[in-house]
């Protein structure tokens, strides 16, 4: 049987919100994710995205024609390679992806989103072959015991838990779903989401055991 | 089958001329794999490659910003591949030869 390799995403997705605001940029602060993100190429890169509240008294670039509520301007924004402040192109420097903001403070609602993981501890990919054991945690969770990402085995042995929630005494369900993918080797390649918070992906579109969120522990020797 | 995963160590050096300037790992002591702490970064998790039982190998790749998830796949589909000799390259910033378009290069920590 060759080794699986299954992904945990085990962050929520950062947000930051910019309600009533006066400019036409937005500055990411630690509280979207500590550290900010870094790189020009972030945002075109589909590491977040930049949303706005419909508002009459805006301008929109011609892709936003006809689009209400939420609206995703990302395509107009730009991000500085170390401060993240975000520069969004106004309708009349970029008429098709730009947006022009109302001069009313009060109109001016954005979101910037994150899509991407990039953060320490926002998501691991464990080696099948270091899936240790499996284990009821409760009712609704149960844990996977990997080798620790440390190396520390033997008598100084580290290990890193991931506990994974799920729908009610649906343990065995999550157990079997999760061995089928570890052991098929005809149907599976390559990386296997089980479960990523950020992107609400789960192991199977059925998800016949509800899985609802993941979380991980590392327990030092 | 026996795959063993080569990395050539840091774009700006020569790949064989001063110790760690590569490594080459059994695929088998991969642990896991994950962010690390900025865009543009994703590290590599071994069990130590001298067997001491007691340390970890770290690969830390630099890659385009905002492309961890993709650099985590394309490993991922790198080290699922059975190539005859088991030979599988996935950072060799030293000849431009990478399993995934959005690396870049390679460090080595040995802790």
């Amino acid at each position: 049987m060759r080794d699986k390799y299954l992904y945990f995403g085990l962050n929520a997705a950062g947000t930051e919100a910019f309600d009533d605001h006066t400019a036409q940029t937005v500055q990411l602060t630690t509280g979207f994710v500590n550290p900010i993100p870094v790189g020009t190429d972030y945002l075109a890169n589909g590491g977040a995205k930049v949303t706005v509240t419909y508002n009459a008294n805006h301008t929109y670039g011609t892709a936003y024609a006809g689009m209400t509520g939420e609206i995703d301007i990302t395509a107009g924004c730009t991000i500085h390679a170390t401060s993240a402040l975000i520069t969004i192109a106004t309708a009349a420097a970029d008429p098709v992806y730009g947006w022009t903001k109302s001069s009313t403070g009060s109109e001016n609602d954005l979101d910037v989103t994150q899509l991407k993981p990039y953060d320490t501890g926002d998501g691991y990919v464990y080696n099948s072959k270091y899936l240790t054991g499996v284990s009821v945690a409760g009712a609704t969770t149960t844990a996977l015991h990997f080798q620790g990402k440390t190396g520390d085995v033997g008598a100084t042995h580290d290990l890193d838990t991931i506990t994974v929630t799920h729908g009610s005494a649906k343990n065995k369900e999550f157990i079997q779903e999760l061995t089928d993918v570890i052991a098929d080797d005809n149907k599976v390649s390559g990386m296997v989401v089980v479960r990523d918070d950020m992107r609400d992906l789960n192991l199977s579109a059925q998800n016949a055991s509800v899985i609802a969120s993941v979380a991980q522990t590392a327990t030092a020797s | 089958m026996i795959k063993t995963l080569y990395f050539s160590i840091n774009s700006l050096n020569d790949a064989s001329d001063a110790a760690d300037d590569a490594l080459l790992i059994n695929a088998d002591r991969f642990i896991a794999m994950g962010p690390a702490g900025t865009t543009q970064t994703t590290a590599m998790y071994f069990l130590d490659r001298a067997n001491t039982g007691a340390a970890e190998t770290i690969i830390t790749l630099t890659h385009d910003a905002g492309r961890s998830i993709e650099v985590m796949e394309d490993v991922c589909e790198a080290m699922s591949g059975e190539p005859k000799d088991g030979f599988i390259v996935i950072a060799d910033p030293s000849s431009g030869d990478f399993c995934s378009p959005y690396i870049t290069d390679a460090a080595l920590t040995q802790l």
